[in-house]
């Protein structure tokens, strides 16, 4: 089916703020000590993660068939983002990892011993894509909340005109630091917000064999070529609009592990897979044993193959749990237009009323 | 005027007319009675059926015209059981579970909430739907004769809805002043006339009839490949979703008239941005700067459009009721593919009397509103919850925190944006329009299933 070509109406724009983070993930294979399986199961029902700390995006906890608890994350720059959100927690994470082997003693509030435990069992990632290149977890989160706090500035200066001075007034006092944040790059200042339920996002995992000729094979196509990391804006993913990460870690050489974090229904999900990006999947699931015959343009076929191989029983922390990447990206390329907004704003009721109306007509694609 | 020749692949004489006629405006019967009723005696039920039999209308005796009333019959799960469906059909799991069950995906909260319900048609003992329509409220009344002729005690009448078009209002119109109807698939095979724009966008300007498999069950589907496994039973069989749906019309014409001041755009502009269609049905895309009523009138013209003709929202805002419910070919929306399996038929008419202008919401008034489609949960439920309450596939925009401005369940906070070639406008704070009252879940069993469900099972 020939498709016309259209561009996306958010501009394509790396939605960089202030100091570049890369993100950092990790992926760690812990054994289940032996018939504490139920004991383990029943610990991660609970809530883990009650206390956040800036710098973690997500995590993950889940059993693996063979015995073994996944425990995976993503985080800015450095490993002391995850290790400080697991000590924050440690009482609770603490009776779930006591079923593992080899969990220290001293638990997760010893910071030293548990940075050895997880980098001693990690699996090697093979690829991290995120929808949001380089904004670290603060900058995501803060920035959904400035656009929020923007939209409530248009609607009380639309709405009551007259008063648009005490609007702004009122929206700089409270946002001034958002809006510093997007030239100065404090991100780091910022303190994390209360965690609401997830209700948007959803985590999927799975865990495929690897036919043994395809091993070099897909080991190039992830490290090489376009599905790698630095090459974001051609990134087969980009076309996907409701992941916000995804990720390829091997467990050993033949059995390779895909997870993701998507907005919304597990079937569009699918379906944006088969219609967008069908030969590039192929690309990189075509070696597994079990995929669909005809590719990933057989859109029930590929629904099948990913739900045979998915795990069920995510524990699944996220940052931001409410806002989709669409949002998320909006509000990162909004918190840097409103840089210039707040420099030239004028401080007289009727100019700021228009400089409200140009700038929203302007970057309406941002605030929708 | 020419349209492409039409073929007839469903079997018409066993499918009842409630699930493929009279469903678009121009044909749709403007008198409907809904009856809801609770089976206390399954033989005395099944003598009632096979005498109601002859009385139920088929999509080929609505063509051939003539009867006294149109007349359906369908089944809650519960129904079915005590009636004696066959023990291996397998049912859905929205269908056995039932609608108010499934408030959260359908966004029955707060006044919406099932714990809300009072009246018949949202009460847990429903077992049967009885539908009468007919061209006048005599025709009504004499299906209504016929059906309380012959119940006798084993049935027991929970209550009843009477819905009928506007009186001096274009056919159709619902209480906010919409002609309501007027976007509706065409089922390949239904023996319909397809007109511009039912269907499925094409290349060219063309459009493809739905798969009838989408409605009637045992057919071919959209996703061919992958069809649902149906026992003989439900073959040439349909899910009706009935609901009941107050509209505030009062809060609505305040909130037109503010947001009109706020936006500095025309109360009916505003009206119309919010669904996508001038109050007479005239699309935004084809009538973007004034209303057309030739256009609106004409079945010929009044669909025949495209959203990758009007990509930046400027006729139709990305986030108006017709472009969320169905997206066509929206470049900023979901894929074809996955709209192509979403579509649903609605049968809408109103309930209440019209509320004149400058006065306030007195008693209830709303829509009957019912939805036909094969599968539930991937279709009525799936527009419902994706794309009434939220809309989280746009790929271009984030209009995902706001929902239908017009039947979303909204709880004051909402917003729309109207994009404009030299302004944009926001409809603020948008209050929640619309309130379900009750609704139910039912199968629409074909002829012969009927006919065997009449049956002693013994």
């Amino acid at each position: 089916m020939a498709c016309k070509r259209r561009s996306s109406v958010i501009p394509d724009v790396d939605p960089d703020i202030g100091e570049k983070v890369v993100p950092e993930t990790i992926a760690v294979g812990m054994k289940i000590k032996a018939g504490q399986k139920d004991a383990l199961h029943a610990q991660l029902e609970q809530h883990v993660f009650e206390h956040p700390t800036g710098g973690v995006h997500y995590l993950r906890m889940l059993p693996m068939d063979d015995d073994t608890l996944l425990l995976s994350a993503v985080f800015d720059s450095d490993i002391n983002a995850l290790l400080s959100l697991c000590a924050e927690n440690a009482t609770r994470l603490d009776k779930v990892l006591q079923h593992v082997e080899g969990y220290p003693e001293s638990g997760a509030a010893d910071l030293s011993s548990m940075h050895d435990f997880l980098e001693g069992q990690q699996m090697t990632t093979m690829l991290l894509y995120s929808a949001f290149n380089r904004a670290s977890e603060p900058a995501v989160r803060e920035a959904t909340q400035l656009r929020t706090e923007f939209l409530k500035f248009v609607r009380n200066v639309q709405r009551n005109p007259g008063a648009a001075e005490t609007c702004y007034t009122n929206f700089l006092e409270a946002n001034k630091k958002r809006i510093d944040t997007h030239s100065e790059g404090a991100v780091d200042q910022l303190t994390p917000a209360a965690l609401t339920a997830p209700n948007r996002q959803n985590p999927f995992t799975m865990v495929f064999d690897l036919k043994e000729d395809w091993v070099k094979r897909l080991n190039k196509t992830l490290t090489d070529g376009q599905w790698f990391l630095d090459n974001l804006h051609i990134h087969p993913l980009k076309k996907i609009p409701t992941v916000h990460y995804a990720r390829f870690a091997r467990i050993h050489r033949t059995k390779i592990l895909f997870e993701s974090v998507y907005d919304g229904e597990w079937e569009q999900y699918v379906s944006d897979f088969a219609v967008h990006i069908p030969t590039q999947l192929d690309l990189v699931w075509g070696g597994a044993v079990g995929y669909p015959a005809g590719g990933a343009a057989d859109a029930p076929a590929l629904a099948k193959f990913l739900e045979d191989h998915r795990l069920e029983r995510d524990y699944f922390y996220m940052a931001y749990s409410d806002e989709t990447v669409k949002e998320i990206q909006a509000s990162l390329a909004l918190g840097q237009k409103l840089v210039t907004f707040s420099k030239d704003a004028p401080s007289e009721a009727a100019g700021l009323v228009k400089h409200v109306d140009r700038f929203v007509h302007r970057h309406q694609e941002l605030l929708g | 005027m020419t349209h492409p020749m039409t073929t007839t692949s469903i079997a018409l004489d066993n499918v009842q007319s409630i699930v493929l006629r009279g469903y678009r405006v121009l044909e749709a019967r403007p008198y409907q009675h809904y009856a809801y009723l609770r089976i206390d005696d399954a033989a005395g039920a099944r003598a009632w059926l096979a005498s109601m039999l002859p009385s139920v209308t088929s999509c080929a005796q609505f063509d051939a015209g003539g009867e006294a009333f149109v007349l359906a019959i369908a089944f809650t799960h519960e129904g079915l059981e005590k009636l004696g469906a066959p023990a291996d059909a397998t049912w859905p799991e929205p269908f056995t579970q039932g609608m108010a069950a499934r408030a959260d995906r359908l966004g029955d909260d707060g006044p919406s909430a099932p714990s809300a319900w009072n009246d018949a048609i949202g009460k847990s003992d429903v077992d049967v739907l009885v539908s009468i329509a007919g061209t006048d409220q005599a025709s009504v009344n004499a299906g209504i004769a016929k059906l309380e002729g012959a119940m006798g005690k084993a049935l027991v009448r929970l209550g009843r809805d009477d819905a009928a078009h506007l009186p001096n209002k274009p056919a159709g119109t619902e209480h906010f002043g919409y002609v309501d109807g007027i976007g509706q698939p065409y089922v390949e095979g239904s023996g319909l006339q397809a007109w511009p724009g039912e269907g499925v966008p094409e290349k060219h300007g063309k459009w493809a009839g739905v798969k009838p498999g989408e409605f009637v069950l045992g057919y071919e589907l959209e996703a061919g490949s992958n069809p649902r496994t149906v026992h003989a039973f439900q073959k040439d069989g349909s899910y009706f979703a009935l609901r009941k749906l107050a509209e505030r019309v009062a809060a609505f014409r305040e909130y037109l008239a503010t947001s009109a001041s706020v936006a500095g755009i025309s109360e009916e502009l505003v009206a119309a941005k919010m669904v996508g269609r001038w109050r007479s049905g005239a699309p935004l895309v084809l009538a973007t700067k004034a209303d057309d009523e030739a256009i609106a009138k004409d079945p010929s013209r009044n669909n025949d459009f495209r959203y990758s003709d009007d990509a930046k929202g400027h006729g139709c805002p990305f986030g108006a009721h017709i472009r969320r419910a169905n997206p066509r070919d929206d470049p900023t929306g979901p894929t074809s593919v996955q709209v192509r399996s979403h579509r649903i038929i609605r049968r809408a008419l109103p309930y209440g009397p019209w509320l004149p202008e400058g006065t306030t919401d007195d008693i209830d008034r709303g829509v009957m509103f019912g939805v036909i489609n094969a599968d539930l949960e991937n279709q009525f439920e799936y527009v419902q919850r994706n794309w009434m309450n939220a809309s989280i596939s746009s790929r271009s925009l984030s209009i995902e925190a706001d929902k239908d401005p017009l039947v979303g369940n909204h709880d004051g906070t909402g917003k729309l944006l109207i994009p404009g070639t030299t302004k944009t406008a926001f409809c603020w704070d948008l209050p929640r329009f619309v309130e379900t009252r009750g609704g139910a879940y039912f199968f629409v069993p074909s002829l012969s299933s009927l006919e065997q469900l009449s049956n002693d099972p013994a």
